[in-house]
């Protein structure tokens, strides 16, 4: 009997299980915790614990809740989470069953600042292209920031130190908190009214991104980027960049920074200045160096080309034809000099030609008479020979040693063909003649 | 001659002028008419150059 005081672990579960889930307190729960042990089981559900310094609780959620979450959960992330206490009566252990999550503060900003920089950047609020230039030298400076504080300070010294001309007119906005978002957009769209400053600078010291947070909204973003005047921000610390950052023309780290790119050095623009006097120095100096020496080569050329040249040198020209004149007028002399010479060298004495012509004739009549010598000494001398030939060849000669000449009417007969019967012959002898009557002829056998 | 005539404006002139010299065909009467002019426009342009010369070195110092 006494075993009836004994519950079952089924029943007692079962007990703490009605108990736990028919609490009005923990039917609905609204918990923050960081997540640890994170798991995203193959089903889709996730499973993990949620803990603060002292305590942990399980966690689940189921897929069809998970569905819906606008972020990654993973370990260590703080999450605001809504859900009931269920007890899993196997385990024995009671979880919190969530059906919706979210970053917890900071991290949901974060989440927001990088959801709207996608859309904004989608809508291309933040193309270079939009960037408008900064004026080199402006008039009047708009800074829209705290009344109080470093920002304007810093801003006017900076500007004061830089470039006396240009005009500081501060409009003031809370930097921070409610009314702050209003108060930037209200600014930026007087400024553009009252159509005085050239440039915007929207600045606040360092915070935390909470206090920062006015410069991402969205209003703020749009407003900047419908500004017509260019904007520079200096928001918060180097680290920091808020959406109005990156919509804005130019983004500085400091206030300081943005007070240097609203305004161009004094001491620069006089430097300029002066390399600006020296350039355009050096340019009219050399021009008038060109100058001067064009003129001097067209003067130079005048100069050559003066009347006095020209008459110079018909001057030149003249002498020279005179000169050449006298010249030529000379060598005719002189030719015609030399002409009469040679004529009066070829008129020379004819008694000396006399001379020499009976010079010549002596010498030819020696010649002749040396060869009518020659010639006489030979003749005489073939006469010899021939008389010599002769004596031999007379006939008296010949009669004499007993042959004689038959003639028949004063012809000599030298053949018995020249003669005939009862002609009369003339017969010479050495010492006389006898004429002979032919009797009879006889030839010789041939 | 004109004092309306830029340097530019009167060098040219005077470069007409000495091309016009130095030409072959130009007569002496011509040539000495102008060279005259040549030596006019010569001492205006040199006038104009030290004048010139005078104020950038007095705005430099």
């Amino acid at each position: 009997m006494q075993q009836q005081k004994y519950l079952t672990v089924s029943a007692l579960t079962e007990y703490i299980k009605i108990k736990l889930e028919n609490d009005q307190h923990l039917k609905r729960v609204f918990l923050k915790g960081e997540i640890s042990n994170f798991t995203h089981h193959g089903s889709g559900h996730l499973y993990f614990s949620l803990k603060d310094e002292d305590a942990t609780i399980s966690a689940m959620m189921f897929k069809s809740y998970a569905s819906n979450l606008n972020f990654k959960p993973k370990s260590g992330d703080k999450v605001l989470v809504e859900g009931y206490i269920s007890l899993y009566k196997a385990r024995g252990t009671y979880s919190i069953s969530i059906f919706s999550m979210t970053l917890d503060g900071i991290g949901e900003l974060y989440l927001q600042f990088e959801k709207n920089k996608e859309m904004f950047s989608k809508m291309g609020y933040f193309d270079a292209s939009l960037k408008k230039p900064v004026p080199k030298f402006p008039k009047v400076i708009a800074v829209i920031t705290s009344k109080t504080g470093a920002v304007i300070q810093d801003i006017k010294t900076t500007v004061s130190r830089r470039y006396l001309l240009a005009k500081i007119e501060l409009y003031p906005i809370l930097v921070q908190g409610d009314g702050s978002k209003d108060d930037i957009v209200k600014a930026l769209k007087r400024v553009n009214e009252d159509q005085r400053a050239d440039v915007i600078i929207l600045g606040r010291g360092g915070g935390s991104i909470e206090d920062l947070w006015s410069f991402n909204e969205p209003e703020v973003v749009v407003a900047i980027h419908q500004s017509k005047i260019p904007v520079i921000t200096a928001i918060g610390h180097e680290t920091d960049t808020t959406l109005s950052d990156y919509v804005a023309d130019l983004r500085a780290a400091t206030p300081t920074a943005a007070a240097e790119l609203a305004t161009p050095n004094m001491t620069d623009i006089l430097k300029e200045i002066k390399d600006k006097v020296d350039l355009a120095y050096y340019y009219m100096v050399e021009r008038l160096k060109n100058s001067r020496q064009l003129l001097l080569n067209l003067d130079e050329r005048l100069q050559v080309s003066s009347p006095m040249n020209k008459l110079q040198l018909e001057k030149k020209l003249i002498t020279n034809l005179v000169e050449n004149l006298h010249r030529l007028f000379k060598n005719n002399l002189s030719d015609k000099n030399h002409q009469i010479k040679l004529l009066t060298q070829s008129l020379q004495s004819p008694e000396e030609k006399i001379l020499r012509y009976r010079e010549t004739i002596d010498v030819q009549t020696k010649r002749l008479h040396q060869l009518y010598r020659q010639s006489t000494e030979l003749r005489h001398y073939q006469h010899q020979t021939m008389l010599n030939k002769l004596e031999g060849l007379n006939p008296l000669k010949i009669m004499q040693r007993g042959f004689s000449l038959t003639t028949k009417n004063d012809k000599v007969i030298t053949s018995i063909e020249q003669i005939h019967i009862d002609d009369t012959l003339k017969i010479d002898y050495k010492d006389g003649h006898a004429k002979v009557k032919v009797l009879s002829k006889e030839g010789k056998d041939k | 001659m004109s004092e309306k005539l830029s340097f530019e404006e009167t060098i040219k002139k005077l470069e007409t002028v000495v091309k016009a010299l130095e030409s072959k065909e130009i007569s002496l009467e011509e040539s000495i008419e102008k060279y005259q002019e040549g030596l006019k426009l010569s001492k205006a342009l040199y006038e104009m150059i030290q004048k010139a010369e005078s104020l950038i070195v007095e705005e430099k110092s």
